[in-house]
């Protein structure tokens, strides 16, 4: 393409975008230059980042990265560094205005990425906390000098962040909820009772998961076309859920089906349920979440409903975007900016872009698991569930 | 400063008895410092030359290293930042824990052993603080938790240091055993309190808040200016007394013009760390002022400069290094003199847990307590201490740990990865080891031929 039939189509690009989203609450200037994007906007071939050149130009220094670690989660070097790679050079960030670093578990090393980043001229830091502990002597520091940051899919307890990017927890306690309603029905489950087991009380995502799938579960409870069996103590560690759920099956040996707040804890549970209560494919209705590989391999098989799923590529590109409007000293549109989270530590709301996770059924898997190659086909379809697969429309390498 | 260990029986070796090779021995008269010999500043640097070419080279090639490194990253590191007011006052943090563990394993080279355990007990002493003054639970004032802290671990350097004295077992297997019993002792106290998650310093509590200031709370311009001035003239007063009671009482000073060029050159350095940390380093708004943690550090290192150089107790501890026979023998308590350092060691190792803890924010089990006792080594001996006993300042742990940290700093400039920093760290210890070991010449000993198998 011509370099003016390149600027063409950036302009073009960005016309659309900006009559798209026009808001009565932008500004003259904000909408001239700046997209007015919202979390849907995203999708994963990055096109809606090419809106954002001419507010990429506006501004000047660098945006940088710092994630957390290489061990806790793949995701953070498979899915993240390279996503918010290619969403930076998508909006027309240079290389040298591209900061992406690993703090490689150590605090230490974090905070000094972030000193060496701000002394080197970025002005804007997308953080994802190792903890509150250095989460927050990085806000510190970057605010005293006069730097924003962006919380990344971690929100920094008692930190002074300007905005959080992360997913809508309670949609996806709402989509856990809804899944299993589903489930319930297309697997005929007669006389559902259903125990629900949350997340550790600690976390202050799982409060949010509960009031989401106890939201969609209340009115079946309450209308008594579900038997409510009762709701564990909490926790995230896979072996004491199972502890609980064998408490609760020894006073309810009638149990049907469950909701659990994630894959680890459905895993965990189904191999117990398969081994001592011998239950069979689509018999025994369950949640869970993260789209990991064993929850998919479940989903595959007919012993879990499905997995929420959180497409990294949205959370990428949205952080990126409102990253370049801070970068050019402008109010981010409310389209973004479409919520609030509540810092407990602080005692504060901080404004949100909360992105749409999406519930991963045998159905869908192809479209999006598999497109988006989340977790390798080579894994997820070895051995036995090579043929589930291929039901699903999922073609094994 | 002075080797004020007892000269070896001369042609026997001092641990077995034999023989040595006199003809490699170095000559007495560079040994002598230089002050006790001049009467002129021109005799002075006469000695002083003479001594650094027969080895004993003291703090230069170390200063000459930092000199290297600085003109190096100011060279290439992007738009050259490298000395900007903002990178030299983040140095000064990253560099403070280095330091104080630095300052901390002196304490056992001083006498030819070493304390592997300093980095995970240092953070020991740091979550006891951080923990103790966490509203939810204890809510202690700050002093009384970091003195707490400070004496715990003093504690504990005096049971390892108790071991070692007592049941002659070596200290390098006490303290790789104190290593293990720290990192877990460390995950123990982290997981105590009702709240969930590691205990940090968040939230509008005063205790937290003055520890979190250890290493990010500055003093206004004014202050810095007022503090720096009263320091210049109380050192100078310092040593323009010595040097005039030394005369009076008809003993060897250094010459006059020596100590007004000592004065000039810590008001020197005085003066531009208070202009640099005076400068905004804000890219929006202000931020100006010496942090306290250099208040801290300095602090630290006078204090424990006084002890070593100043009093009876310091005296015994080089004495001890240099020949532990020969100090037992002139009637010193070699048990009590040693267990004492090991407590100091560790004591001034909670502090550097404790400012780890300040500049992160909390604590987390993520604390690198084995690479930070290999720092602590590093900067010791890259500062000029000896791994063989007996030498050694408290300086050289400050300087040594403004190494390391500029290498780091440096590294983390150019944006390479950790990788590479491990392998110049490692490099440059090498490098001071060489020195250290060379300028030993054939009179090796201490911790170094305890451990290392060298002679």
């Amino acid at each position: 393409m011509s370099r003016s039939g390149r600027l063409g189509l950036v302009v073009a690009l960005s016309v659309i975008a900006a009559a798209c989203g026009s808001s009565p609450r932008s500004s003259a200037t904000s909408s001239s230059e700046a997209p007015q994007v919202s979390p849907r906007s995203f999708t994963n071939d990055f096109s809606a980042m090419t809106a954002f050149r001419s507010l990429t130009a506006a501004g000047r220094g660098s945006v940088a990265v710092i994630l957390p670690d290489v061990t806790s989660s793949t995701r953070y070097v498979e899915l993240d560094a390279p996503d918010l790679t290619t969403a930076m050079t998508a909006a027309g960030l240079s290389a040298g205005d591209q900061v992406v670093q690993n703090a490689h578990g150590s605090d230490s090393t974090q905070l000094a990425d972030a000193e060496v980043d701000v002394t080197k001229g970025a002005r804007v830091l997308l953080v994802d906390p190792l903890d509150s502990g250095v989460g927050a002597e990085i806000e510190n520091y970057a605010k005293s000098h006069g730097v924003a940051v962006i919380d990344y899919d971690r929100l920094t307890l008692g930190g002074q962040r300007s905005y959080y990017v992360s997913f809508d927890n309670l949609q996806v306690g709402r989509l856990m909820g809804r899944g299993l309603v589903n489930c319930i029905s297309s697997w005929h489950v007669s006389k559902p009772k259903v125990l629900v087991m949350r997340g550790a009380v600690t976390d202050s995502s799982a409060a949010i998961f509960y009031q989401g799938y106890i939201e969609v579960l209340q009115p079946y409870f309450t209308a008594g076309q579900y038997r409510d069996v009762g709701i564990t103590a909490g926790t995230w560690d896979p072996s004491t859920a199972l502890s609980e759920f064998e408490g609760a099956d020894k006073a309810h040996p009638d149990i049907n089906a469950a909701l659990f707040a994630n894959d680890e804890t459905a895993t965990a549970i189904i191999s117990y349920l398969r081994s001592t209560r011998h239950v069979a494919a689509k018999v025994f209705p369950t949640t869970g979440q993260d789209a990991t590989l064993s929850g998919l391999q479940n989903v595959l098989a007919g012993y879990q409903c499905g997995t929420v799923y959180r497409p990294i590529y949205l959370e990428a590109q949205a952080a990126v975007a409102l990253a370049l409007y801070l970068r050019a000293h402008r109010s981010p549109p409310p389209t973004l900016v479409n919520g609030t989270t509540k810092d407990p530590s602080a005692n504060v709301l901080v404004p949100s872009v909360l992105l749409a996770p999406q519930w991963v059924t045998m159905a869908n898997m192809k479209d999006t698991i598999f497109k988006d190659n989340f977790v390798p086909t080579s894994q997820l379809c070895s051995g036995a569930y090579a043929s589930a697969c291929a039901a699903a429309g999922i073609k094994a390498p | 400063m002075a080797r004020t260990d007892i000269p070896p029986t001369p042609g026997l070796d001092p641990s077995t008895g034999e023989p040595v090779d006199l003809t490699a021995a170095p000559e007495a008269v560079p040994l002598v410092p230089p002050e006790i010999v001049a009467q002129t500043l021109a005799e002075y640097m006469q000695a002083w030359w003479l001594r650094i070419r027969s080895g004993e080279s003291g703090m230069l090639p170390v200063i000459l290293a930092l000199i290297i490194i600085v003109v190096v990253f100011e060279l290439i590191s992007p738009n050259h930042v490298f000395l900007s007011a903002g990178n030299i006052v983040n140095l000064f943090q990253q560099s403070a824990v280095f330091m104080m563990l630095g300052m901390a394993e002196i304490f056992a080279l001083l006498l030819g052993e070493i304390d592997l355990s300093i980095g995970y007990w240092g953070a020991v002493g740091g979550v006891i603080a951080v923990q103790l003054v966490q509203p939810r639970t204890t809510n202690w004032p700050w002093l009384p938790a970091i003195v707490v802290a400070l004496l715990a671990m003093g504690l504990i350097g005096a049971v390892q240091g108790t071991l070692v004295t007592r049941l002659r077992l070596p200290s390098f297997i006490v303290t790789l055993a104190g290593f293990l019993i720290g990192n877990g002792v460390m995950l123990i106290v982290l997981g105590f309190g009702p709240f969930s998650g590691y205990p940090s310093l968040n939230g509008l509590s005063v205790n937290l808040r003055a520890i979190h200031d250890l290493m990010w709370g500055t003093v206004t311009p004014a202050v810095g200016w007022i503090v720096m001035i009263v320091i210049v003239a109380l050192m100078g007063m310092g040593l323009m007394l010595r040097d005039t009671r030394r005369r009076r009482s008809g003993l060897v000073a250094p010459p006059a013009s020596l100590t007004w060029i000592k004065i000039a050159g810590i008001a020197a350095i005085g003066v531009g760390v208070v202009a640099v940390c005076n400068l905004n380093r804000a890219a929006v708004g202000t931020l100006e002022g010496v942090p306290w943690v250099i208040f801290i550090v300095f602090g630290v290192l006078a204090a424990w400069t006084f002890l070593l150089q100043r009093t009876r107790y310091g005296r015994y501890v080089y004495a001890i290094g240099g020949n532990p026979e020969a100090a037992r023998r002139a009637g010193i308590n070699v048990t009590m003199v040693r267990t004492l350092a090991f407590a100091l060691c560790l004591l001034t190792a909670a502090i550097g847990g404790i400012l780890y803890a300040s500049l992160i924010g909390g604590m987390s089990n993520n604390f690198p307590g084995g690479q930070y006792v290999l720092y602590a080594v590093a900067a010791a001996v890259i500062g000029g201490t000896s791994l063989f006993g007996g030498r050694g300042k408290m300086a050289h742990g400050v300087i040594g740990g403004l190494v390391i940290g500029g290498i780091y700093n440096g590294m983390y400039l150019l944006g390479l990865a950790v990788q590479w920093e491990f392998i110049v760290t490692g490099f440059v210890l090498l490098f001071a080891v060489t020195i250290d070991s060379l300028s030993r010449g054939s009179t090796v000993g201490g911790a170094a031929r305890h451990f290392f198998g060298q002679r």
